[in-house]
C-alpha cells in the first residue's frame, strides 16, 4: 500500500517543524517507525480531538480503556481525551508489561484496548495462553504500510474489534463504523477528513479536507464493494 | 505533643466524614466498624491517632468499585504500581489531574516540555500549562524509543522534562546526540534518591538546568511533599513540604505512636488528603511505606514543617530501572546453587559513573561453600534472577540498563535484621 509521496511527506514535514514551535499545534511522529531516519514531526492543531475513537468506545460502551501503543506516538493525550468524551477512564500499560495490562482487565475492569496492529497479535497470544479474561472492545491502529489483519484469538473470541488505517499516528485515513467491524474480510469507510477521487480501476487518491492537514495524493488500492447501512460507501483494501 | 491548628483538624473531620458516609462506598465504614446510620464524627487529635492506618495491601484486597467515593464514571484514569513485588498490582482511580502550581517557582514553562507518563501525564502537564496560559505542547519520552522522543523533542523546541532519575542517562546521551542537552533550563526528577553520581551527572549533561526532585505515589493523586528548594547536591533528596490539601504525620513504624516533627526527627510517613473536589478515594492515615526526616520544623517559605525522604521503612526490594530486585526472589534463585553457597546473603546497590552517564550495579555477598567460582556464580544468578515479570537482571545487562551482577563474600552479621539484608547506596 503506497504512503504518502515522499515529496509532500517532504514538505509537510518541514512545514510541521516550523509548526511544532506554535502553541496552537501538537506534535505527533511522521512515522510509526522509530527507526526511520527520516523521522521527523507533522503537527495537528491542539484541539483536534480522535472523534473515530471515541465513537468506538461509544459503541462498546467502554468503562475503561487500556492504552497500548508506544508512548512515542504520542497519542495518549489524544486518547486520553476521546475516553473522556466516552466517559471512560483510561489506563496506560507499558506494552512490556502484559501481565499488569491483563490485570487490568481483571482487577480494575478495563473492557477496552487501544493497540497497534502489532501489539493486537502480541497481547492477544499472551493473553490466550494465559487463559484470562478478554476485553469487550479492541480498537487496533494500523500503519497505512501494512496489511489489515485481525488476530485469530479476537476473532475466535467475542471481542468487537474496530480496525483504523492511520497515515501517521494520529491521522486516521480509514474508520469503520460498527456495522463495517463484523465483516470479514476488512472493510472501511474513508475517514471524514479526507476526501477520495478514483484514479482508476482499483486506485483511490485520498485529500484531506482538515485545514490543519493539508496532504494529499495519498494513494490507496481499494474496492468500493458497496453502501453501508450507515449510508456511507464501504472500501475493501486490495 | 505538636499542636494541630483548628483549620487543620476541622478539615480533618469533614474528611472523616464524608469518607464515612452511609449510602456511598463501605471502604472507611467496615473499617472502623461503623453500624450506626451516620458518619463517623471526631472530637479530638486523640480519635483521629486511635484510628487504624491504612496500607497497600488494604487497597490490594479490595475490589476496585468497593473503594471508589464516586460514579466509575468519573473516574479519569487509573495509575498502578509496576507489578514487580509479587503482589497482584494495584490500580488506583483518580477524578482529576495532578496539577502543582508551585513548579512556576522552578520554571517559566514557555517552551514545549518533555514527560515520561508514570509520573507525569502528558495531559497534566498540558492542562498545567494551559492554566497558567502557557503553550499547552508537550512531548512524551518512550524509553523504549528514546531517540526518536528526543528527535521529537528537539524539533518541537522543549527545555524541561520530567523523569524518573533512573532515565536521565538516557535521556542525556539522546539529548547530547542531538546537541540539546545545553538547552535545557529545567528537570523535574522523581522516584528514588538522587545519588551524588547522578547530581554530578546532571550537572555536566545539563549544566543550565534547575534540578528539582518530586515526591510523589502512583496512591496518591497529587504530589505527596512540594519541593521547598532546588536541588544543591548537598542532599541525595529533595526536602519537601505537606501540600495543603494534605496532612501528614510521622509515626514510630514500630508502635505506631505519633513522633514530633521536631528537627532530625524520623518516622514512618502517614498520608491524609482533604476532600477538596470529587476525589476517588480518599485517603486517611495511608502509610506510603517511606521513612521520612524532619528538616525544619518551620519552613521558611511555607510554614509547615519540611521533610526529606530517608528510605523505606521495610525494604524488602531495590528498586532497578523497569523493576526491583526482591529479597523473596533472591532468596528463590540462592536455593538453585545451595551446593556453591549457603542461603546467607546481602544485597547491595550501588549508582555507578559510566562513560553512558549513571548506571546500577548490584552487588550480591555471599557465603561460598568450598572453590567457588565467584565470577561463573554471578553470570548464573543474574540468568535467574528476575527484575520483572519476564526479564531477569541479566537480560538487563543485555540491554546495557544495569552493570554485571557481581558476587563477592562476607561473614553475616547476627546484628542484621532480614530488612538490613539490602542495603541502597
Amino acid at each position: 500500500m503506497p504512503a504518502v509521496p515522499d515529496e509532500q511527506l517532504d514538505a509537510f514535514v518541514s512545514r510541521s517543524t516550523i509548526e511544532a514551535t506554535s502553541e496552537e499545534y501538537r506534535i505527533l511522529p511522521s512515522s510509526f517507525n522509530p527507526e526511520d531516519p527520516s523521522l521527523g514531526a507533522i503537527t495537528r492543531r491542539v484541539d483536534w480531538e480522535w472523534r473515530s475513537c471515541t465513537k468506538v468506545l461509544e459503541d462498546g460502551g467502554a468503562k475503561g480503556v487500556m492504552m497500548r501503543l508506544p508512548a512515542f506516538w504520542q497519542l495518549e493525550s489524544l486518547l486520553h481525551r476521546a475516553a473522556k468524551r466516552a466517559h471512560a477512564y483510561i489506563f496506560i500499560n507499558d506494552l512490556k508489561n502484559m501481565p499488569v495490562g491483563a490485570a487490568a482487565i481483571h482487577l480494575a475492569e478495563v473492557d477496552a484496548v487501544v493497540s497497534s496492529a502489532q501489539d493486537s497479535f502480541e497481547f492477544s497470544k499472551y493473553l490466550e495462553k494465559n487463559n484470562h479474561k478478554f476485553p469487550r472492545t479492541w480498537l487496533i491502529i494500523n500503519p497505512i504500510e501494512n496489511a489489515v489483519e485481525t488476530p485469530e484469538p479476537l476473532r475466535v473470541r467475542a471481542v468487537h474489534v474496530r480496525h483504523e488505517v492511520h497515515a501517521f499516528p494520529g491521522v486516521p485515513l480509514l474508520v469503520q463504523c460498527s456495522r463495517l467491524s463484523s465483516r470479514n474480510p476488512v472493510e472501511f469507510h474513508i475517514a471524514d477528513e479526507f476526501s477520495s477521487t478514483q484514479t482508476n480501476e482499483n486506485t483511490w487518491e485520498l485529500e484531506s479536507v482538515a485545514p490543519d492537514l493539508r496532504i494529499s495524493r495519498i494513494r490507496m488500492q481499494m474496492n468500493e464493494t458497496g453502501q453501508c447501512e450507515c449510508k456511507l460507501p464501504c472500501m475493501q483494501l486490495i | 505533643m505538636h499542636a494541630i491548628d483548628i483549620m487543620t483538624f476541622e478539615a480533618l473531620q469533614a474528611l472523616v466524614a464524608l469518607a464515612t458516609k452511609p449510602g456511598g462506598s463501605d471502604f472507611y465504614r467496615s473499617r472502623y466498624q461503623l453500624t450506626a446510620p451516620a458518619p463517623l464524627h471526631i472530637t479530638s487529635i486523640d480519635e483521629w491517632r486511635q484510628l487504624p492506618m491504612l496500607g497497600k495491601d488494604d487497597f490490594i484486597a479490595t475490589p476496585l468499585r468497593n473503594r471508589l467515593f464516586v460514579p466509575l464514571s468519573e473516574v479519569d484514569h487509573l495509575r498502578t504500581s509496576s507489578g514487580t513485588s509479587g503482589k497482584p498490582p494495584l490500580f488506583t482511580p483518580h477524578t482529576r489531574a495532578r496539577i502543582i502550581d508551585d513548579r512556576l517557582r522552578f520554571h517559566d514553562f514557555n517552551n514545549t516540555f518533555m514527560v515520561f507518563t508514570v509520573p507525569m501525564r502528558p495531559y497534566w502537564q498540558e492542562e498545567f500549562q494551559k492554566k497558567h496560559g502557557k503553550p499547552a505542547r508537550v512531548i512524551v519520552f518512550d524509553p523504549r524509543n528514546p531517540a526518536a522522543s528526543v528527535r521529537l523533542a528537539q524539533i518541537a523546541g522543549v527545555d524541561g522534562f520530567s523523569c524518573f532519575i533512573y532515565q536521565v542517562a538516557l535521556i542525556g546521551k539522546h539529548m547530547k546526540l542531538e546537541k540539546i542537552n545545553e538547552r535545557i533550563r529545567y528537570i523535574e526528577v522523581t522516584g528514588e534518591l538522587c545519588t551524588r553520581v547522578h547530581y554530578d551527572y546532571m550537572k555536566e549533561t545539563f549544566p543550565n538546568a534547575t534540578i528539582v526532585h518530586t515526591y510523589g505515589a502512583s496512591e496518591v493523586s497529587d504530589d505527596i511533599g512540594i519541593p521547598c528548594r532546588a536541588l544543591d547536591g548537598t542532599e541525595p533528596c529533595g526536602v519537601y513540604h505537606a501540600m495543603p490539601e494534605y496532612y501528614l504525620e510521622l509515626i514510630d513504624s514500630t508502635t505506631g505512636a505519633s513522633i514530633d516533627p521536631a528537627v532530625g526527627a524520623e518516622g514512618d510517613l502517614v498520608i491524609s488528603g482533604f476532600p477538596t473536589d470529587r476525589i476517588a478515594t480518599p485517603l486517611i492515615r495511608f502509610r506510603i511505606g517511606d521513612t521520612a526526616r524532619v528538616v525544619e520544623e518551620t519552613c521558611h517559605q511555607h510554614g509547615t514543617w519540611s521533610f526529606t525522604i530517608a528510605g523505606r521503612t521495610e525494604m524488602d526490594f531495590l528498586k532497578v530501572p523497569g523493576g526491583i530486585v526482591r529479597a523473596d526472589e533472591t532468596i528463590r534463585v540462592i536455593a538453585l546453587f545451595n551446593d556453591r553457597i549457603t542461603d546467607s546473603f546481602e544485597l547491595h546497590r550501588y549508582e555507578r559513573a559510566t562513560p553512558d552517564g549513571p548506571k546500577i550495579q548490584i552487588e550480591l555477598r555471599v557465603q561460598p561453600r568450598g572453590d567457588t567460582d565467584l565470577i561463573q556464580l554471578a553470570e548464573n544468578i543474574a540468568s535467574k534472577l528476575r527484575v520483572g515479570p519476564s526479564f531477569t537482571y541479566a537480560d538487563g545487562v543485555r540491554d546495557q540498563r544495569y552493570l554485571p551482577l557481581v558476587c563477592s563474600t562476607f561473614t553475616p552479621s547476627t546484628e542484621l535484621q532480614k530488612t538490613r539484608r539490602l542495603v541502597a547506596h
